[in-house]
């Protein structure tokens, strides 16, 4: 008998006034699994774990957790997820066990099992020797640690993060990253948002790509990138580049996309470099352009989101 | 329960807050009697008495110069400060100069109609700073209790004569007016008399002064306990949308518990703070201005009433902001005003204009400032339970709506 998913979406829709936010979003994540929306900022991946979490109903559609819909049983739902919001989420004037106490006690937890957790939580996010100290006191990474802690108190089946990674430093982001697979090690489902690819690749059992409210791909990795199919991504560094420039190789045999990624960064997805790049400087030759520097990569997400949507999944503005 | 505890925990840990909830009001309060008082310990200010005694003697008495006499009396030495005047004109320039806070006339038929010589009354009339209230009051309570002297006098001989008429015997005018006379320098001067009778007694007078001052200062120390608790409450309904942009409000949405029971949670905490705040600024303004609040359960009304009313009204006022760059004009404009208006900086009018008191019907904090004063006079429970429950009443309107607007933001 197949097991009841962690997380299941069925044609979630939220418009606000005439911005579709998440426009028909289904998908459905398997016990234990690391799934990942992934897709620039303003796609609609906030929107989507908004409603997931219940935090505002959607126009149409529902969410389940472990079988239970948001809508109908938001409470026992709820008792099955913790969320970790992309902004840290606490109170600066209460101290970090301050803190998670009384997140414990919202998450419906009392008295001896609740301090116990909570000693357990502040181990796991190695802030033990630092519990009494206030939150406003803490560097940016240590707030999201806590910020992580608070989702993990109730020992949740399902956690739900959005961007936790988000303006921290790499030491922490690490740190985060770590954790997020130790928790999945243990068992625990992980709805993991982010618009850095990299997480999304080393994190992932499973990738969904969102843009503009839609889911547009979703798999493994591997599947993902046998979307691009044979093509290479190449990145260039172009002297005075300008978009009469893009148009001309938009038009050079073998080149499928061509994206700008500012200061003078180019991306574009090719069949065959070792054929293609001798017809891109064949172009700028006696020309204002200069190549001055040139990088040759294997397909990866950065490229199935460029072969998708064409356009650079780093500096898209959804 | 455990969002309350929070939240009272968090508002006692800044500084702004237990500023405006306890520091601002004793601090307002203490000037306003200060002001009053024209020192911080209420000792009360020797009143700069300006005198012009224009009376004529009528049967060889002058009641002016019994009033002058006594109003220079030793009795009255520590209240007043008494300056001679020769006419009105020199009286007015002191006043305006400021030399005087107050000046009394004694008018030139004042014998004569005590003693009955002159049959209509007349007029001493009392001038002064029209910025003073309290000084012109004490004076005119001075000269009410001397009046009445003269007046008992009066009828006393009247009495007399007319029973000796009755018995027979003829009665010269003259001598019962010389009686009146008699009667009233001996009555004046021999305070503690074989008659008993003490036309004033400047030691009940001070009490009546003093009484009146705290009377004033608890009015003051009221008042500003009120503004500042709807200032308290509509800060602790402004921690919602605190919440709402730190995130911690979509958290707790998120978490296995109800919006009803965050909301309510919210509120209670409020509850919490105002009461907290309430008790310890009636336990310290009885510590250090003496002020008597009347019966604990009447207290307690008057908190409980207030209560309701400043986390009605902050969830209502508050609900109506967009986000919490909005909340100032609450906190700096609408509480104001409405605290203006609810008659709170206004109290020391003397008859204040009948606008004035309809405004107030307008406002929760003109119902609240009206139990509170019903509290004080120690009124009967029937006369305060009407208002309390109309300010109840407005408590709850306001609360529900405002809970109803922050219902519908979050939910859609």
């Amino acid at each position: 008998m197949e097991q009841t998913p962690a997380i299941y979406t069925m044609g979630l829709k939220k418009y606000f006034r005439d911005i579709k936010a998440v426009d028909g979003v289904d998908f459905s994540i398997k016990r234990g699994e690391i799934f990942s929306l992934l897709g620039p900022n303003g796609a609609g991946k906030s929107t989507t774990i908004n409603l997931i979490t219940g935090l505002f109903p959607p126009q149409s559609g529902d969410v389940e957790i472990l079988g239970f819909s948001i809508s109908k049983h938001p409470m026992q739902a709820k008792k099955h997820f913790g969320v970790v919001p992309q902004e840290v989420a606490l109170y600066n004037d209460l101290s970090a066990r301050e803190n998670l106490m009384f997140w414990g006690r919202m998450a419906d937890l009392r008295g001896q099992h609740l301090r116990q957790r909570v000693d357990e939580v502040l181990e796991l996010i190695g802030l033990s020797e630092r519990s009494d100290g206030k939150i406003s006191k803490f560097s940016g990474g240590m707030k999201r640690r806590v910020n992580i802690g608070a989702a993990l108190l109730h020992n949740p089946d399902v956690i739900i993060m959005d961007e936790p990674t988000v303006g921290i430093d790499p030491q922490s982001r690490r740190y985060i990253l770590d954790n997020v697979l130790h928790l999945n090690d243990e068992g625990m489902t992980v709805l993991y948002t982010t618009h850095y690819m990299e997480e999304a690749q080393e994190l992932s059992d499973r990738i969904a790509i969102m843009d503009f409210g839609k889911i547009i791909a979703s798999g493994t990795h591997d599947e993902l990138v046998k979307l691009v199919g044979q093509q290479t991504r190449l990145e260039l560094s172009v002297t005075n580049l300008n978009d009469a420039l893009i148009t001309d190789w938009k038009k050079v045999e073998g080149v499928s996309q061509v994206t700008s990624m500012g200061e003078g960064k180019l991306l574009l997805l090719v069949d065959d470099s070792n054929k293609v790049l001798p017809r891109l400087f064949e172009q700028i030759n006696g020309g204002i352009h200069r190549i001055t520097s040139i990088e040759i990569m294997e397909p990866n997400l950065e490229a199935v989101f460029l072969h998708l949507t064409g356009r650079a999944l780093r500096d898209s503005k959804g | 329960m455990h969002i309350a505890w929070k939240d009272l925990i968090l508002a006692y840990r800044r500084l702004f807050l237990i500023g405006m909830a306890f520091i601002a009001p004793m601090l307002l309060a203490f000037i306003f009697s200060s002001a009053f008082s024209g020192s911080g310990e209420f000792e009360i200010a020797r009143i700069d008495l300006g005198i012009v005694n224009l009376d004529t003697p009528s049967f060889g008495f002058s009641s002016g110069d019994l009033v002058v006499d006594f109003l220079k009396g030793e009795d009255l030495a520590d209240l007043l400060n008494t300056a001679s005047y020769p006419s009105e004109e020199k009286a007015m320039a002191a006043l305006k100069s400021q030399e005087i806070h107050v000046a009394v006339i004694i008018p030139t038929d004042l014998s004569k109609s005590v003693t009955g010589e002159k049959s209509n009354p007349s007029e001493i009339r009392i001038l002064h700073d029209p910025t003073l209230t309290l000084a012109p009051q004490i004076v005119e309570s001075i000269l009410d209790q001397m009046a009445g002297g003269f007046s008992s006098a009066k009828i006393t001989s009247d009495l007399a004569a007319l029973e000796l008429q009755q018995r027979g015997f003829e009665i010269d005018q003259s001598l019962i007016q010389k009686a009146i006379a008699a009667f009233t320098t001996r009555s004046q001067e021999n305070t503690e008399s074989a008659s008993g009778y003490r036309i004033i007694h400047p030691e009940s007078n001070l009490a009546d002064q003093i009484s009146l001052r705290e009377q004033i200062v608890s009015g003051v120390m009221a008042s500003m306990m009120i503004f500042f608790t709807f200032f308290t409450g509509a800060y602790g309904a402004g921690t919602i949308l605190d919440e709402e942009a730190d995130g911690t409000l979509q958290r707790k949405i998120s978490s296995p518990i109800r919006l009803s029971a965050i909301l309510g949670g919210k509120s209670l905490g409020i509850v919490f703070i105002l009461l907290l705040q309430m008790l310890v600024l009636i336990a310290l303004s009885s510590l250090v201005f003496g002020i008597n609040w009347g019966s604990p359960f009447k207290i307690l009304i008057a908190v409980f009433t207030t209560t309701a009313a400043s986390t009605g009204l902050g969830m209502f006022l508050i609900s109506l902001c967009k986000d919490r760059n909005q909340t100032g004009i609450v906190f700096g404009g609408a509480l104001t005003v409405m605290g203006m208006g609810g008659g709170l900086f206004t109290g020391g009018i003397e008859n204040p204009p009948a606008f004035l008191e309809t405004i107030k019907n307008f406002t929760p904090q003109g119902w609240s400032s009206r139990v509170w004063a019903l509290v004080q006079k120690n009124a009967s429970y029937l006369e305060l339970l009407p208002d309390a429950v109309v300010l109840l009443i407005i408590a709850l309107a306001l609360f529900f709506i405002g809970v109803f607007f922050f219902r519908r933001r979050f939910t859609r």
